[in-house]
């Protein structure tokens, strides 16, 4: 994705709740429907989307027994 | 459509029908309107009200009339204008695209007395601005392009406020294309325009000073407007403003300090929003308040928190992951490659965007949805040094009022079923005990001694389990429940927490609290062990496997004592504290409720919080992943975990509240009356009912402010 295809499908996604709605539920026809024209190896990198990283708080390990 | 400008009778006005016909049968005609209700309705709309009774008299008898079936389309965007409408009945939408090419936005709806399509005829060869489409069946007055002008030019204070209204429509046009106040209704909308003034900057001056505190903010409607901060005497610039931002709402909003200083970079107009009427809006609308929220998070440069301490691990994939322990609030974090990232430029410097872009060098991936969950979660996890800003936003946002009886009587009855006291502190403690002797437990001779112990217990039991069982039958009185079995369950409840305990310090980690609490019906005693999320895998599950394991060696320890005496008495008592032992065991190692069990499976599986995000994913993901392909396939876990979850705390809640109906009649059978006990049974099972549904609602309802979502 070059640099000026991306910066413009940033600012979209940051100035748009509804295209970040329908990023979220469809990113590439999100973008489809966006008008920003990416590539072959634009389109690559959009389908490399992360949207299952690991990261979140920790619940505490709190162990704990009743007594009935 | 006719009659236009004709001299028609009063009696019989000139009227057209649209969109009535239906599979070839034509409606009757309706009756064309009096005189006497045309002049009535010219009368309400505004620009119309003031004019002489003689002259609106005579310009609503050279109208005609026009009804429109529901959902037909009245004047359509970008035509050209050649006729006004004032509605007599009905209802109408007014839309526009939002942008060229873009879907339609809702600007207004319109009600009887209004009127639309003057906008055109303002301008020579008007375009229409907007599309009109009937929501009811719609009468309206149609006012042709020559009539309308011709009332102008002899009625020029008609003119300015056709004029004004005509200003007005294209202020909320811009509000609803452009701002962050486009989720307001039309008539939000409207009321928030009374209170916005207009504010023309030249190019050069400064608008908002670094620091200072304020008492507007400001939404650009015409210019540019950049964004710096003053750093060490010099200029950074942060961002250039174009038509329909916001700026100056952080402060505003949380009651802080300008962040950043703001000039006009040419000149402009600005619309000016007053504190009290920004909340005012945020609170009128949550989608505002939302709105709000995500700009401060979009446009924040988040600092983390300092003194965290970083440890890494190797995942089962090979992933390295970063724990984070902030030893303040004694919170944990995990973070991937991506998050770790992430977490190294949080210094107050870069924005959403910034760690977008820099990430998409990096790995040549696009993830702003991920990097704003990060950001979100790090924030409320109290990592970030800025979060606070959020937290007094939400603060804002809630809505005003006491909580409602039944909120009160559901935080009462949680209050009373679910309790605890924490001793925290105990660490040094239990330092001294593991090095002071309970280490020499942990030696392999001893594990083997009660590895030993604990197989033959359970070999004995099951080979023996029919001659113990008659043993218990003739030798078990209920009073040993009360005045032995008890206090025994209430020991090896103790000694199960201290396994978990010890195991964790034989790994060198840190306890922060122990403690004991009721929940449900029964008192219980628990142990934090949250410092092992710095330890492997193993050692883990080795800590939530220590408690079930120490009342399986002293299941094994009574079985060799039963085995050794032939006292009929004691096997009675040693046979029902070894059930009481497995049926703790088996109770523990239950993976569907935060037991030992589940955080034995939530390591295996290397899914940290898997509840509460099965939970959360049947609650927010599932509607909308059942229609995508392989989307099912691909979060087996959640699903079978989450309804698996799901239908066990639905199973207790049935049996807790039979239980009830079958326990309290004989407990309470001679102290109370039957209709009494009936009202108990009933109290218990509502207050069942009630606090285990709202839990799992709880449970289930999407984060609303985690990430940035549409």
């Amino acid at each position: 994705m070059s640099r000026a295809a991306l910066e413009l499908l940033l600012d979209r996604w940051m100035n748009d709740p509804a295209f970040r709605a329908a990023f979220q539920a469809d990113a590439e026809g999100a973008v489809r429907s966006s008008g920003v024209e990416l590539d072959a190896e634009e389109w690559g990198a959009l389908r490399r989307l992360e949207q299952t990283w690991k990261d979140d708080q920790l619940q505490p390990r709190v162990f704990k027994s009743v007594l009935l | 459509m006719n009659g236009e400008g004709s001299a028609a009778s009063p009696a019989r006005l000139p009227t057209t029908t649209a969109g009535f016909s239906r599979g070839g049968l034509r409606r009757k005609t309706p009756e064309p309107l009096t005189l006497l209700r045309r002049v009535a309705v010219l009368r309400q709309v505004p620009a119309f009200s003031e004019l002489p009774e003689a002259v609106l008299r005579h310009l609503a008898a050279g109208l005609s009339e026009s009804r429109h079936a529901a959902g037909q389309v009245v004047v359509r965007e970008g035509e050209r204008g050649d006729r006004a409408f004032v509605i007599v009945e009905g209802r109408a939408e007014v839309t526009a695209a939002a942008s060229p090419g873009a879907g339609a936005i809702t600007l207004a709806t319109l009600f009887t007395g209004e009127l639309f399509g003057e906008l055109a005829l303002l301008q020579a060869e008007g375009r229409r601005q907007a599309t009109v489409t009937a929501l009811t069946s719609l009468t309206l007055l149609v006012i042709s392009e020559t009539r309308f002008t011709a009332l102008l030019s002899e009625f020029p204070e008609a003119k300015t406020r056709f004029q004004n209204a005509a200003a007005r429509m294209e202020q909320v046009r811009f509000l609803k294309r452009a701002s962050p106040f486009a989720a307001l209704a039309p008539a939000a909308l409207l009321k928030l325009l009374d209170r916005l003034t207009t504010l023309a900057v030249e190019g050069g001056e400064l608008l908002l000073r670094q620091g200072e505190t304020g008492q507007a903010c400001y939404l650009v409607q015409r210019g540019e407007m950049e964004v710096f901060r003053e750093e060490g005497g010099a200029e950074r610039h942060l961002a250039t403003l174009g038509p329909g931002s916001l700026f100056g709402e952080g402060a505003l909003l949380t009651d802080t300090p300008r962040n950043a200083s703001v000039r006009a970079l040419r000149a402009g107009k600005l619309l000016v929003l007053q504190r009290d009427d920004l909340l005012a809006a945020s609170r009128a609308a949550a989608a505002v308040g939302w709105q709000m929220l995500e700009l401060l998070r979009l446009r924040d440069r988040p600092v983390r928190v300092d003194g965290v301490l970083v440890s890494k691990r190797v995942a089962d994939d090979g992933e390295v992951l970063t724990i984070l322990k902030n030893p303040y609030s004694g919170t944990y974090f995990s973070l991937s490659r991506a998050g770790w990232f992430v977490w190294q430029h949080l210094d107050g410097r870069h924005t959403l965007k910034d760690l977008t872009l820099a990430w998409f060098d990096e790995s040549r991936t696009f993830a702003p949805e991920a990097i704003a969950q990060v950001l979100s979660a790090l924030g409320q996890a109290g990592f970030l040094q800025d979060a606070s800003r959020s937290m007094v936003l939400q603060e804002t946002m809630r809505p005003t009022g006491p909580p409602s009886w039944l909120q009160r009587l559901g935080a009462a009855a949680r209050g009373l079923l679910q309790w605890q006291v924490n001793f925290r502190r105990v660490d040094a403690w239990l330092e001294r005990l593991y090095w002071g002797g309970v280490r020499f437990l942990y030696h392999p001779v001893a594990q083997l001694v009660f590895a030993v112990l604990a197989g033959m217990g359970l070999g004995a039991g099951l080979l023996l389990h029919s001659r113990l069982h008659a043993v218990l039958h003739t030798h078990f009185h209920a009073t040993d429940w009360w005045l032995f079995l008890l206090p025994a369950y209430a020991v090896a409840l103790l000694l199960h927490e201290a396994g978990h305990a010890f195991t964790a310090k034989a790994f060198g980690r840190h306890i922060p609290r122990i403690g004991i609490g009721w929940y449900w019906f029964g008192p219980i005693a628990f142990v934090d062990t949250s410092d092992m999320w710095l330890a492997g895998k193993w050692p883990r599950i080795a800590v939530s496997l220590a408690g079930p394991y120490v009342n399986l060696v002293m299941a094994g320890v009574a079985t060799a004592i039963a085995l050794s005496t032939t006292r009929l008495r004691l096997i009675a008592l040693l046979c029902q504290f070894i059930l009481i032992c497995y049926v703790l065991i088996v109770a523990n190692l239950n993976p569907l409720m935060e037991y030992d069990g589940y955080f034995i499976l939530m390591d295996l599986l290397e899914r940290p919080n898997l509840r509460s995000r099965c939970l959360r994913w049947l609650g927010e993901e599932m509607p909308r992943a059942w229609r995508r392909r392989g989307e099912l396939r691909r979060h087996w876990l959640e699903i079978t975990y989450g309804f698996a979850a799901l239908v066990y705390l639905a199973s207790a809640t049935v049996l807790t509240v039979v239980s009830a109906r079958n326990l309290l009649p004989r407990v309470f059978g001679t102290l109370l009356p039957a209709p009494a006990i009936g009202v108990l049974i009933w109290l218990v099972a509502l207050v069942v009912l009630g606090v285990s549904g709202a839990g799992i609602m709880q449970e289930l309802r999407p984060r609303k402010n985690a990430g940035v979502r549409g």
